[in-house]
């Protein structure tokens, strides 16, 4: 990531002279690596493209409410792991409305496919094991899924992914092992 | 024997990729999406907030007004079907006795409108086309 002024930046942000420039270095700044926090989240590129357009939407929206308390980067996070939440669950109730007839063994059905489809995405070149670890992820929680990627990809602190989740360090440090349990035990049903 | 699976094991790299140029490009897409002011979006938001604001009340008032209006008329309407149901046998009967039964029925009647309703009124409703659940929907705003 470029080195960022961040006082400059978001004295920038609050000229409405200069505030569109000034946003458009904030995409610029974060525009990666918020792409790939929503991506590990969302796991298609596609839909992390959605979502990261809305999340700057949102932050551009909402650019008065920004107060300063945090870090600006933080902000972008948590309405970026905002955003991709509201996805997950809008893609949830969609799968739940389609499968619901069939129940667990459908769950596991489409865990695997999913390994499978990933495989054959063009956007993705992992191996066998890493497409199993992607569906390992995605079978979790999508708060549980969000604190893994966060800590074992970008190995963020757990006082930062508090700010940007608002959950305790304690609940996120739970809520991270029982994630790593949860993906062995996985990986051990489909050894 | 089969060794347990441990995720430290694995080797931590990003299996993702994504189209050529992406990031290249992302900056002017999303700056081309983007309304020209950062508030706007929110203002017209907020213009429709107190727009919808002041139909409620608007509406809330009409049907506060409707529902007096409604209970106006019951009550005229429960007037005029007691008179017009207890005016024959006072206006035919011969004896006392049959004034004393309209009597009668006339202190049934009130002591039954002491508790608001009565056969009276739940015929105004009826002849005012109006039932409890109309009441309840309009008040509730689920007819709207």
């Amino acid at each position: 990531m470029k080195q960022v002024n961040e006082a400059e930046l978001i004295s920038r942000l609050r000229d409405p002279q200069t505030q569109r420039r000034a946003f458009e270095d904030v995409v610029n700044i974060y525009g990666q690596s918020l792409y790939w926090q929503i991506r590990r989240m969302v796991t298609y590129h596609d839909d992390a493209d959605d979502v990261l357009q809305n999340t700057f939407v949102k932050a551009w929206s909402s650019l008065h409410t920004f107060r300063g308390d945090s870090k600006l980067q933080t902000w972008l996070f948590r309405i970026a792991y905002n955003e991709a939440l509201t996805f997950l669950s809008h893609q949830h109730e969609t799968i739940s409305i389609d499968t619901s007839p069939l129940g667990d063994d459908d769950d596991e059905g489409s865990t695997l496919t999913l390994a499978n489809t990933l495989q054959s995405d063009p956007y993705f070149d992992g191996d066998e094991t890493e497409a199993l670890l992607q569906a390992a992820i995605a079978s979790l929680p999508s708060k549980q899924r969000a604190v893994f990627t966060m800590k074992y990809y970008q190995e963020m602190k757990y006082e930062d992914m508090s700010e940007i989740t608002g959950t305790s360090v304690g609940a996120l440090k739970a809520s991270y092992h029982l994630a790593v349990k949860k993906i062995e035990d996985f990986f051990h049903q489909h050894d | 024997m089969k060794q347990k699976f441990n995720i430290d094991q694995l080797e931590k790299r990003n299996p993702f990729t994504t189209p050529k140029g992406y990031f290249e490009n992302l900056t002017e897409r999303v700056m081309s999406q983007l309304p020209e002011e950062p508030r706007a979006e929110q203002n017209q938001t907020a213009s429709k907030v107190v727009e919808l604001k002041s139909h409620n009340r608007a509406a809330k008032r009409s049907r506060i007004t409707w529902f007096l209006t409604t209970a106006a008329a019951a009550c005229i309407a429960g007037a005029f079907f007691w008179v017009t149901s207890s005016g024959p046998d006072i206006q035919n009967g011969t004896g006392s006795q049959s004034t004393q039964q309209a009597l009668a029925q006339n202190n049934t009647n009130m002591q039954e409108d002491e508790y608001g309703y009565d056969e009276y009124s739940e015929e105004a409703l009826s002849y005012a086309l109006v039932d409890e659940a109309d009441i309840y929907n309009y008040l509730s705003g689920a007819g709207m």
